[in-house]
């Protein structure tokens, strides 16, 4: 695996790698600047933008108000509909409500859609564990299966590859030497992976948006592997985060109209697909048997806090896209499978460890992220939440110090005092490291060049 | 396992005190309305015919044809040996046509058999002006291959099935659908498309290379 | 006789320690404007260094002092920086209520409702009038919170259009220039490759100087350029006015 193991480096070690790689750095510019620009030319086809984005978070934060009668709807129209229905507390339970339909059914071969829940969950090393071959469809997603990787983007996951590095990746599944060429590429996708398509037993996918009123599973892909999926092999199993489900259909055309053009800056994307159960007898075609697996994994813990909005998020990745944090050290020095802005306040929420709560301060806290939010999180403010739920934890030294410049500049004459002693670096440089803040500024800047006298000082004077 | 109604009670135990309020920045009430567009959609059918081609798809015959001309144009310019056939009422007399084309059809639902046809040819239970979209029902084509497995998909749209926008589908699925949801919805906007390498636009990577939109009556 | 209206200037901790040429441009145009300018003695820092790193309670403690200091001027406080500026009106709400009691609400209220950012002072009340006899191109610098919080984007770019005729437009317009308060010291490598990022771009529009209205934005940018050996130079839109309003260069 090339992600940098988030328990293994340091925050600062990880962004230290990552911005010096300059093909990494070439990619995401190219990628960023081209998806921010679509998404604000697709914008355009909206009266009001900051409307709808207000109306989504309105009705997101209805939805989740009630979220428990909400899931018990929509989990009594997916049984009406003959879809069997679970639930699971955590990582571990997913996965083995899956494992164990694959086990019963003597399911050997998956074919997945690309899903962010089941990076969360580790759903690919669980079936791995038992024997079963999975791929993933999703062209960028099987890439970096093949490279052993995770994705550094959740809507375009190997962004940090370069087509070279992507035909690296899809060489080692060819008998053929391939060549770089996307078209090329994709061609042989095609063919390798319609294979698979058909032989699979099983196909999981993950889901965009339920519709609870009808018991509806919304897909949004381009591809159509997500059509596939839920299409071709006998069984269907669908994981929902427990948090993408709606009302109903009207806020379904809402959310989807903000979701496609926020992601990839479409009007929609190619295919919009609404499953409702398995197919009827009358169809002839589709899954004969479909699962849903709900999720919580941590997000109650979210719900009802200071959080709650991040259950908003509806995974488009306009905020990684806007993060000018992002934009030089890619995804993987996130260090976990949500990376840029949602990631950084996902990953803290969700991952209970110390180094996981280190995330929160990849930020400058700009707000561009919250400014290109379709569903309007404020995502600065949570990034600063976390970071006080952190200091809370913070070390004896880290405290103190604060507690020191506190006293300090709390009282106008020691303030004053301290401006005269040059202790300036105490209000202007991080008090948690004092070993060596001021080599961590001049290693790549220069050091402001400070007056003798500040300024108040000098009012003084001339005023007298 | 958890059952459900212990999770259910996690859930509602997390909201026993409801969402805190923001302080700073205070939930808004903005009702959902009908989302409004800035594109002129007064002239529903040209409005969708430039938006179906602006998303790759490719306008293949018009009303004023005859479908049998329609079609065997189309056979003409793909050359298909074998062709899937969905069972939307716009398809009727397809399947003459092709049988005195001398080209096979592929044996309904049968995933090999559709998945080794050059060439779907489904009906569209609605279009969509602002987005070029078609809507495929899978009741209604009995079936959802035809439009999905082979490399060309044509669709038979009739032009009195068109709507403005997709809130004129999602947002009356009851008209819609009056008997119910079928198993499969799928709104089809363009041929398969991944932007995965390099963002570098590729087609038919999985479903269709091409969309054909043939406008009937 | 009229008497003269008078405002509060807030120089904000970094114009004080780092950069009083900034302060007394400020106080410059403010008098040019045609008000009598205070400093008041006893304010020192809004508390965001320690707010932006999450210990709220010393950025509490620091700040009501500012925020007492300020609330005794009962006149318009005018800051030079928009991010000041933005944890005055916007964040103190916030701090005070996690560290904070009714009164310190209620002054906090009273003190955010007369504190101006620099650049929409000058705007709102009629900027001095200068010379556009500035040679020199320039690219203004959005500051994130300015921008995003504050929403003060037009403003800053119409008081310079009265002062500089050749003012151009970077491609990174709006973007981050990496300094955000510790981020710069906690990660420091990704905050200078931001930095650079902004730079590039502003040095592709062939500006001699990069103007801002936060000295901290310019700090950074002015830090690396120097390190990278870049020729271009930054100054404050204070500065800008002021030299155009009147004072020797």
């Amino acid at each position: 695996m090339t992600v940098i193991p988030i328990e293994e480096l340091t925050l600062r070690q990880r962004t230290a790698v990552a911005v010096d790689e300059p093909r990494l750095r070439i990619s995401l510019e190219r990628a960023t600047d081209t998806l921010s620009s679509r998404q604000s030319t697709a914008y355009g086809q909206f009266a009001d933008p900051e409307r709808l984005r207000s109306a989504a978070r309105a009705a997101k934060a209805q939805v989740l108000s009630r979220l428990p009668d909400v899931l018990e709807q929509l989990a009594d129209r997916l049984e009406a509909s003959g879809v069997v229905v679970h639930w699971a507390s955590t990582d571990r339970e997913a996965c083995d409500v899956v494992t164990t339909i694959a086990m019963e059914r003597g399911v050997r071969r998956v074919v997945k859609s690309k899903s962010m829940l089941t990076e969360e969950i580790g759903l690919n090393q669980a079936l791995d564990g038992i024997g079963v071959e999975v791929t993933e469809t999703d062209l960028g997603e099987w890439i970096i299966q093949l490279a052993g990787e995770t994705p550094s983007h959740i809507i375009v996951p190997a962004i940090h590859r370069d087509r070279a590095q992507c035909r690296d990746a899809l060489q080692t599944v060819s008998d053929e030497p391939l060549g770089d060429a996307p078209e090329d590429l994709a061609a042989f996708a095609r063919v390798t992976l319609r294979s698979r398509f058909l032989a699979a037993d099983m196909g999981i996918s993950g889901v965009n948006f339920a519709v609870a009123e009808s018991g509806s599973l919304i897909l949004v892909t381009n591809e159509g592997n997500g059509r596939l999926t839920t299409s071709v092999p006998p069984i269907h199993v669908a994981m929902l985060g427990m948090e993408r489900v709606l009302e109903s259909w009207d806020q379904l055309d809402l959310f989807l109209a903000l979701l496609t053009r926020a992601a990839t800056g479409q009007p929609i994307t190619t295919y919009v697909s609404a499953i409702t159960g398995p197919a009827r007898a009358e169809e002839g075609e589709g899954p004969e048997e479909v699962h849903v697996v709900i999720v919580d994994n941590g997000r109650s813990e979210i719900l009802g806090t200071e959080f709650t909005e991040m259950l908003a998020c509806v995974r488009c990745g306009a905020c990684l896209n806007a993060c000018p944090v992002y934009r030089v050290t890619g995804g993987h020095a996130y260090g976990w499978v949500y990376p840029g802005p949602m990631g950084a306040v996902l990953t803290p929420l969700l991952l209970e460890s110390e180094a996981a709560g280190e995330v929160a301060n990849a930020s400058s806290l700009c707000g561009a992220c919250w400014e290109a939010c379709p569903v309007g999180i404020p995502l600065q403010d949570m990034l600063l939440a976390l970071r006080r739920r952190e200091a809370e934890e913070a070390s004896l030294a880290e405290r103190t110090a604060w507690r020191v410049w506190a006293t300090a500049w709390s009282r106008p004459s020691t303030y004053r005092a301290s401006l005269r002693t040059g202790a300036i670096a105490t209000g202007m440089f991080d008090p948690s490291s004092l070993r060596g803040p001021a080599r961590r500024w001049s290693d790549g800047r220069e050091m402001p060049k400070l007056p003798k006298r500040s300024f108040r000082q000098q009012w003084k004077e001339s005023r007298q | 396992m958890t059952d459900k109604q212990q999770f259910l009670e996690t859930v509602r135990v997390a909201l026993r005190d409801g969402i805190p309020p923001n302080l700073l920045r205070p939930l808004p009430d903005t009702p959902n309305d009908p989302i409004e567009y800035t594109p002129d959609l007064s002239d529903t059918l040209g409005a969708f015919i430039r938006s179906a081609g602006d998303s790759g798809a490719e306008l293949v015959g018009t009303p004023d044809e005859a479908l049998d001309v329609v079609v065997r144009r189309v056979l003409d310019t793909v050359a298909p040996k074998v062709v899937a056939v969905s069972n939307d009422p716009e398809c009727d007399g397809v399947a003459e046509t092709l049988t005195s084309a001398g080209i096979e059809i592929s044996a309904p639902n049968d995933i090999a058999a559709t998945a080794a046809a050059d060439l779907g040819i489904t009906g569209a239970v609605a279009g969509i002006a602002l987005t070029g979209s078609v809507v495929v029902d899978a009741k209604r084509a009995k079936g959802r291959l035809a439009s999905l497995l082979p490399k060309v998909h044509l669709v038979l749209l009739s032009t009195r099935r068109i709507v403005s926008t997709p809130g004129d589908v999602f947002r009356k699925m009851d008209d819609w659908f009056p008997d119910g949801l079928p198993s499969n919805v799928v709104l089809i906007t363009g041929p398969s498309r991944s932007a995965d390498i390099e963002l570098e636009i590729t087609e038919g990577v999985h479903g269709p290379q091409q969309l054909l939109i043939a406008l009937v009556d | 006789m009229q008497p003269v209206p008078e405002v509060s200037l807030f120089p904000t901790c970094i114009v004080d320690a780092v950069k009083p040429e900034i302060g007394f441009a400020t106080a410059h145009i403010l008098e040019r404007m045609g008000y009598a300018v205070a400093v008041p003695d006893a304010a020192t820092c809004c508390g965001q260094p320690a707010w932006n790193a999450g210990h709220a309670e010393a950025a509490a403690e620091v700040a009501r002092t500012t925020l007492e200091a300020l609330a005794e001027t009962g006149q318009e406080i005018v800051v030079p920086a928009g991010s000041c500026a933005t944890m005055i009106r916007v964040f103190w709400r916030e701090l005070f209520e996690l560290h904070g009691d009714a009164e310190d609400r209620e002054l906090v209220a009273n003190v955010a409702a007369r504190t101006f950012e620099l650049s929409e002072f000058m705007d709102a009340r009629g900027a001095p009038n200068g010379d556009i006899d500035d040679p020199e191109s320039v690219v203004y610098h959005r500051s994130c919170h300015m921008q995003r919080e504050l929403g003060i984007v037009e403003q800053p770019e119409a008081v310079l259009d009265t002062y500089v005729a050749d003012r151009r437009r970077s491609a990174s317009e709006g973007r981050c220039c990496g300094f955000g308060g510790m981020f710069s010291i906690k990660l420091p490598e990704a905050s200078v490759a931001m930095a650079d990022e902004v730079l590039d771009s502003l040095a592709a529009t062939g500006a001699a100087r990069v103007v801002s209205c936060d000295a901290s934005c310019l700090m950074q940018l002015e830090g690396r350029a120097a390190r990278r050996g870049m020729d271009l130079a930054f100054v404050h839109l204070a500065e800008v006015a002021d030299r155009a309003t009147g004072s020797p260069t």
